[in-house]
C-alpha cells in the first residue's frame, strides 16, 4: 500500500540540480523523514511534491493519481497539507483567524453569496469549532485571539501544524516544526506527531533535530547535493556509512 | 463581534445620510455630498483590492469612464430604459475587468499597476478619439437621469439618495463579505500567496473576482454620476483621477470597510478648503499651488498616520472603551 509515490523527480534551477532523480514511497499511517544537510534539496522536495515549484522531470502520484500537473491549491482538497520552514503565517489574522483560513475547503459560501450573508455564520460558526478542536488538541489556547505572527516563535510552528490538519489531510508535509522548540515543547511535538499518525495520516517530515527524527520516524530518507543517499529504518539509517560521511564530511585515512 | 458594530454604524450613517437633505437645503453643499458619495463608491472596490487582497490598481478613474459612457451611449444613443443601461454598464464593466485581470492576476509582483495604467491611457484615448461615439473631447450632452419604471431621479436630493442608497448597500455587501470565509481568503493574498494555496484557495479566481467587483462598483458609480450630470467628458476619467481615488483609500484606511468613506470626505474637505483658503493667504495663488499643499497634506498623513484614519479611529475607540472598562474594574477591586 502506497498514499505517496515519489518517482524520478528532478528539478533544474539554472544549472543547479537542487532535487536529482529522487524515488521513494510513503505509506499511509506512516512517519517518513526526510533528513540531510543544508542545501541537499529537501525543502525544494516539498516545494515540487505540493506543486510550488514545477518538476523538471519525474512524476509524482498521490493515491495513484498522478498529480505533477495538478494545480496546487487542488490537492488541500484532495488531502495533501504542509507548513512552511519559514513561517508563512497570515499577517493581521489571528491565531483562530489563521487556523480557520485551513477549513476554507470545507465551506461551499461563494464569493457574491458570501456578500448577501445569509449562511455566514452557520458556516464560521462550524469552521470555529473545528479551529477549536486543533487549538485544544495542540494546546494553543492561551493564543486563540492573539494575532498569529506575534505569538512566539515556537508556538506559530504550531500554528502552521494546526493550520495544515484543518484541511483534514490524508498526508502531511512538515518542514522542520521543531525548530526554536525548548525540550519541553518537543517532547509534545513528537506525542502529537504520533498522535497524527495514529489517527490514519501520513508525514513527510523534514527535521534536522535527530532526537526526534529518530525516536518518531518509521523510516528515513536522506539526501546530500540533491540525491537521495540512503534510505531505511531508523537504526539501518545511523548504521550507514554513506550517510555518516555526508554528515562528518570524507573520512581522511 | 466586528461585523454587529459594522453593521450598527452602517445603521447610524444611513439614518445621517437620510436626514441631511432635510437640514441641510443649499444646493452647494448638497452637491458636495453627491460628490462625496460617488468617490466613495468608486474607491469601495479599492480598498477590498488593495487593502485586503494587496492589488494595485491604477484603473477606478478608467472603470467609471466605460460605466459612464456605456449608461449615456445606451440611453440617448439606443434609446434604452436608464435601469437597463445601468445593468449593462455592471456586465460590461465585468467583462472588461475579466480581459484586464487575464494576463496578469496569475502573478504576484505587481503587473496590475502596470496593466491598469496601460489600460487607463487606452481608455482616455478612445474616449478621446472614437468622436462619432463619445462625442470625443468636447463630451457627451444629455444623458437622461436615472428611472426605475415611471420614477425619475430628477434634481439634486433624488439623485443625492440615489447614489447614498447604493453606497450604504455596497457597504453592506462589503462587511459581510469580509467576515465570510471568502474575506478571511482574501487576508491571505497579501501576506503570502503559497500558504495560501496550500490551504486550498484558488488566488488567480479570487484576485479576480476582486478586481471584477472593484471594476463594477467604479463602472455603476460613474453611470450614476453620467445620470446625475446629463453631460460627461473624457477628462474626468484620466488616469491622474484614479491617484485621488488611490489617496482616498490611503488616507481612509486601507483596511476598514469605512476608509473609502473617510477618505472621500477627507479629501473632499482638504480640496474645498484649500479652494476657498489658499487665496485669502496667498491673493495670486494658481492651481498649481494648489496641488503642492494638497500633496503636502497627503505626505504629512502617510507620515504620521499610516494606517489611515479609519483604523486609526477605530482604535483610539477601543482604547477609550478598555480603559474605561479596566477603570470599572478597579473600582469593583476597591469596593471587594
Amino acid at each position: 500500500m502506497t498514499i505517496l509515490k515519489v518517482q524520478n523527480v528532478s528539478k533544474v534551477f539554472g544549472g543547479l540540480h537542487a532535487v536529482d532523480n529522487v524515488s521513494f514511497e510513503v505509506k499511509p499511517n506512516e512517519i517518513l523523514s526526510v533528513i540531510g544537510p543544508n542545501g541537499a534539496g529537501k525543502t525544494t522536495l516539498f516545494n515540487l511534491i505540493t506543486r510550488i515549484y514545477d518538476l523538471s522531470s519525474g512524476n509524482i502520484y498521490f493515491q495513484n493519481q498522478d498529480i505533477s500537473k495538478v494545480e496546487a491549491y487542488k490537492l488541500a482538497s484532495m488531502g495533501i497539507s504542509r507548513t512552511f520552514q519559514n513561517i508563512e503565517l497570515f499577517e493581521g489574522l489571528t491565531t483562530l483567524e489563521n487556523i480557520m483560513v485551513g477549513g476554507y475547503i470545507h465551506g461551499k459560501c461563494g464569493f457574491v453569496e458570501s456578500m448577501f450573508g445569509f449562511r455566514n455564520r452557520s458556516e464560521d460558526k462550524r469552521l470555529e469549532k473545528m479551529a477549536k478542536e486543533k487549538i485544544n488538541l495542540i494546546g494553543l489556547q492561551n493564543y486563540e485571539h492573539s494575532e498569529a505572527l506575534e505569538i512566539p516563535y515556537g508556538r506559530q510552528r504550531m500554528v502552521e501544524v494546526a493550520r495544515a490538519l484543518m484541511t483534514s489531510p490524508k498526508v502531511l508535509l512538515l518542514d522542520e516544526p521543531a525548530a526554536g522548540l525548548n525540550s519541553v515543547e518537543s517532547e509534545e511535538l513528537k506525542k502529537l506527531l504520533l498522535r497524527i499518525r495514529g489517527d490514519g495520516v501520513a508525514i513527510i517530515l523534514i527535521e534536522h533535530d535527530m532526537e526526534t527524527v529518530m525516536s518518531v520516524s518509521d523510516r528515513i530518507v536522506v539526501m546530500n547535493h540533491g540525491q537521495k543517499l540512503a534510505e531505511g529504518t531508523p537504526s539501518e539509517i545511523q548504521q550507514n556509512q554513506e550517510v555518516i560521511k555526508a554528515y562528518l564530511g570524507e573520512e581522511v585515512f | 463581534m466586528k461585523t454587529k458594530s459594522n453593521i450598527k454604524v452602517l445603521g447610524i450613517i444611513a439614518v445621517l445620510v437620510v436626514i441631511l437633505p432635510l437640514v441641510v437645503q443649499n444646493s452647494y453643499l448638497l452637491q458636495i455630498f453627491i460628490n462625496i458619495g460617488s468617490w466613495t463608491l468608486i474607491s469601495l472596490g479599492l480598498t477590498i483590492l488593495l487593502g485586503y487582497a494587496g492589488q494595485i490598481s491604477f484603473a477606478q478613474a478608467a472603470f467609471m469612464g466605460i460605466g459612464a459612457y456605456t449608461a449615456a451611449i445606451i440611453t440617448v444613443t439606443l434609446h434604452w430604459p436608464p435601469l437597463l443601461a445601468l445593468i449593462t454598464t455592471a456586465v460590461i464593466s465585468s467583462i472588461m475587468a475579466f480581459l484586464v485581470g487575464l494576463p496578469v492576476l496569475r502573478f504576484k509582483e505587481h503587473y496590475l499597476a502596470l496593466i491598469t495604467i496601460g489600460f487607463s491611457v487606452m481608455v482616455f484615448v478612445l474616449m478621446n478619439q472614437l468622436s462619432d461615439i463619445t462625442g470625443g473631447p468636447g463630451g457627451f450632452i444629455g444623458v437622461p437621469p436615472f428611472s426605475i419604471g415611471s420614477f425619475v431621479f430628477k434634481g439634486d436630493i433624488a439623485n443625492y439618495y440615489l447614489i447614498w442608497g447604493t453606497v450604504l448597500i455596497s457597504i453592506f455587501l462589503i462587511i459581510n463579505l469580509l467576515s465570510s470565509r471568502i474575506g478571511r481568503a482574501l487576508e491571505t493574498l497579501r501576506s503570502s500567496e503559497i500558504a495560501a494555496k496550500s490551504m486550498g484557495i484558488n488566488t488567480f479566481l479570487l484576485k479576480m473576482k476582486v478586481f471584477i467587483f472593484a471594476g463594477v462598483l467604479a463602472g455603476i458609480g460613474g453611470a450614476l454620476y453620467a445620470f446625475q450630470l446629463s453631460f460627461i467628458a473624457p477628462n474626468t476619467f484620466n488616469v491622474l483621477e484614479s491617484i485621488t481615488y488611490l489617496t482616498i483609500v490611503v488616507v481612509g484606511g486601507l483596511r476598514s470597510v469605512w476608509g473609502a468613506l473617510i477618505g472621500a470626505i477627507v479629501v473632499t474637505v482638504i480640496e474645498k478648503g484649500l479652494t476657498h483658503l489658499l487665496p485669502l493667504i496667498i491673493p495670486d495663488a494658481g492651481g498649481e499651488l494648489e496641488s503642492i499643499a494638497y500633496g503636502l497634506l497627503l505626505v504629512l498623513v502617510l507620515l504620521f498616520i499610516p494606517d489611515g484614519l479609519g483604523p486609526t479611529i477605530a482604535k483610539s475607540f477601543k482604547n477609550k472603551r478598555n480603559m474605561t472598562k479596566s477603570s470599572k474594574l478597579k473600582t469593583l477591586d476597591q469596593s471587594n
